[in-house]
């Protein structure tokens, strides 16, 4: 599961990320909800992207679909998919690359899914408008054709057919007849595979999921969990996973990304990170989970909140709360800088938190 | 929902209309005035004993209850007894007027829908942009002009200043389609008469439009305001992760969700519309239902005046009936 080092080096990055900034415009200041964010992803690899909510990791997604919504919007950086700047391109082309090579699955199907339309309807309808994208005669009478008939190629029955199918492959029972059922006739377990259906629709190379499992019972998240582990197996998509939970992370994923307040703040292999935590925050989000059957383990949570993000303070944004801030912490933005391998933390006290990891 | 719930429902209205004609019955039966005065025009013209003859033979010297279960076993027959004004059975004046009111409803509807839904949509997708702004200020002059006054507007405009449209009526005497329905419009189709069918709508612009527009400006807003609220929701997000086209997303995901609200606004005003519109009615000189009512009310007609309430009543019982059937169409979470 783990990449080999030497894959992760030689080959091309599938999606890289460099210098990313994202910022609202609000009436009570500029919110910077990504702020000079770089990482790559590599072909077949899943990344995690952990973080309290409101650190910019859902904003990252979102920026990478293009579908931050007003008074949000990509102030800098580039975000390179198979070669070629996502922000550059224009609605048109992010439209054909949306749902096709780039999927993106959300957290609560419940509201996710349409209400008032029939399942078949949803997942057909990813499945024909990309079949249509290669007509794409300009002018107002090729606009009229693809709004009356968005596929062109891929007949009802067709569609249908696929649908069946990809519902058939996300292990749901009866497809057939799930197809005509309404979202709120299915249970959460149940939606959310639908939901990964309809990212399946187009074969994506790349797969945003943003909290998959967090609205989900326990039970339902490991049969989800192990869902998307045979999607990853089977079909080699590469997967960048949004979410609160270690567990997820430990579980999935090859390599992390830990945010806070819009920036990365230690990015490590999954085990590297797990074993040697570096970064306080990281740390203190490792000691906040309850182990079961350790009592001698003690949740320690990290004190305070996620400074608000239009006011955040000078110096490093952690250093409000971290144990091991001093002034010069407060005064000057720590860079993010590779420590081993692969390894990169952003912290003035890197020195001071190799010993107190091994208490951790 | 299936037919068996809509069966269900259906009769539930049953005893909801009893109570009405109750009601109805009722508040007739209390009204000051005597009927029988009204008919004979004025006190003195014809003299006492007559009066309780009259009276007695019409049945309105019998207790409450008595008269109440006539006028019901009336209703059933379809008789809704004798106007006493015109000598006529009022079903048969109701009937006369009906199709008028019915054709002026669905045009001002359709001329409701043709500019409330778009407009709407568009200024809730393009949120503070011109066209937005623009509709903001044409829903509060469409709600702030009463429909007389700018009823009267038009007739000035199109019917004496550019004398482009016809201001009253229904139909210039003996240009009438052969009767089918009784819809001139519809019959004027059906009867392949083409030049009653011109004559039929332009005689229809200006009364649907003028009801019309300040129905829209109502209707718009609230389709404003929930088509506002559903673009923000996650699925409209993913459905643009999908890749579809923000048309697509509007017209495919958003419209069905955004117009449940809509759907209530526009049955009830058709409920309202088809008890005839009074004023727009009588400003037009529109033969329809509200303007019988008018004169009726004008002439003391009780039997006319009390027929039209009961059937504004049933009209809005129905119109709400379907309101909740279309709901559970557009929205599959409704049950009943």
């Amino acid at each position: 599961m783990l990449p080999d080092t030497e894959r992760t080096i030689n080959a091309e990055p599938i999606l890289d990320v460099r210098n990313l900034r994202t910022h609202f415009f609000t009436d009570r200041g500029v919110v910077k909800a990504v702020d000079g964010v770089s990482f790559q992803l590599y072909p077949g690899e899943t990344v995690g992207v952990v973080g309290e909510s409101g650190c910019g990791k859902s904003m990252t997604a979102a920026s990478i679909m293009r579908l931050v919504s007003h008074p949000g919007r990509i102030v800098g950086g580039e975000i390179l998919f198979m070669g070629e700047d996502l922000v550059r391109k224009s609605e048109r082309e992010m439209r054909r690359l949306r749902g096709n090579q780039l999927a993106m699955i959300f957290q609560d199907p419940l509201t996710t899914l349409n209400p008032v339309l029939k399942v078949g309807r949803q997942i057909t309808e990813s499945i024909r408008v990309h079949a249509g994208d290669d007509r794409e005669d300009g002018g107002f009478f090729g606009w009229l054709r693809r709004l009356l008939d968005p596929s062109g190629r891929i007949s009802r029955k067709e569609a249908w057919d696929r649908a069946v199918d990809l519902l058939r492959q996300v292990g749901i029972p009866a497809p057939d007849e799930r197809m005509r059922a309404y979202p709120h006739e299915m249970s959460g377990g149940m939606r959310q595979r639908v939901m990964i259906a309809i990212a399946l629709a187009c074969n994506p190379v790349l797969l945003l999921a943003d909290e998959p499992t967090t609205a989900l019972d326990v039970t339902i998240q490991a049969q989800i969990l192990e869902l998307m582990q045979d999607i990853k197996e089977k079909r080699g998509t590469s997967i960048l996973l949004i979410t609160h939970d270690f567990g997820v992370v430990s579980e999935f994923c090859d390599r992390v990304i830990v945010m806070y307040a819009g920036k990365i703040v230690e990015q490590a292999p999954l085990d590297e990170l797990l074993d040697n935590p570096r970064h306080p925050y990281t740390q203190g989000l490792l000691a906040s989970i309850p182990r079961l059957g350790d009592k001698s383990h003690k949740v320690r949570p990290i004190k305070g909140i996620v400074p608000e993000l239009h006011d955040l303070p000078p110096g490093c944004s952690f250093s409000t709360r971290c144990p091991l801030a001093d002034e010069y912490c407060g005064r000057v933005e720590p860079e993010l800088e590779e420590i081993a391998p692969g390894h990169l933390v952003a912290c003035h006290k890197v020195d001071a938190t190799a010993a107190g990891a091994k208490g951790a | 929902m299936n037919i068996a719930q809509v069966i269900t429902r259906l009769l539930q209205l049953i005893p909801v209309i009893i109570g009405v004609t109750f009601i109805v019955f009722s508040l007739m039966y209390l009204t000051p005035g005597d009927p029988v005065e009204v008919m004979f025009g004025g006190e003195g013209a014809v003299s006492e004993e007559d009066l309780a003859r009259i009276r007695r033979e019409l049945g309105l010297d019998r207790p409450f209850f008595e008269q109440y279960l006539r006028f019901l076993g009336g209703l059933l027959r379809g008789d809704l007894g004798m106007s006493l004004v015109q000598r006529q059975p009022v079903a048969r004046l109701i009937a006369g007027r009906l199709p008028a009111t019915i054709e002026l409803t669905a045009a001002a509807i359709l001329v409701s829908l043709v500019i409330a839904i778009p407009a709407g949509v568009i200024s809730a997708v393009r949120r503070y942009s011109t066209i937005d702004k623009l509709g903001t200020l044409g829903t509060l002059l469409g709600v702030s002009m009463p429909d007389f006054w700018l009823g009267l507007v038009f007739i000035l405009l199109f019917g004496i200043t550019w004398k482009v449209l016809p201001i009253s009526g229904r139909m210039p005497f003996g240009m009438e389609p052969e009767h089918v329905t009784g819809l001139f419009v519809v019959d004027a189709v059906l009867t392949r008469d083409w030049v009653a069918l011109k004559t039929a709508l332009r005689h229809l612009a200006l009364p649907a439009i003028t009801l019309g527009t300040s129905m829209a400006a109502l209707t718009m807003r609230v389709t404003r305001s929930s088509m506002l609220e559903v673009v923000q929701q996650d699925y409209i997000t993913f459905a643009r992760a999908k890749g579809l086209s923000g048309t697509q997303v509007v017209l495919g995901h958003a419209l069905k969700n955004a117009l449940i609200p809509t759907v209530t606004v526009v049955t009830l005003n058709i409920g309202i519309l088809l008890g005839g519109n009074m004023i727009v009615e009588s400003v037009f000189a529109w033969p329809g239902l509200g303007r019988l009512v008018v004169d009726s009310i004008y002439n003391r007609d009780y039997t006319v005046v009390q027929a039209a309430v009961l059937i504004y009543a049933i009209t809005y019982v129905t119109m709400n009936f379907l309101a909740d059937v279309l709901y559970t169409v557009l929205n599959p979470r409704v049950r009943f």
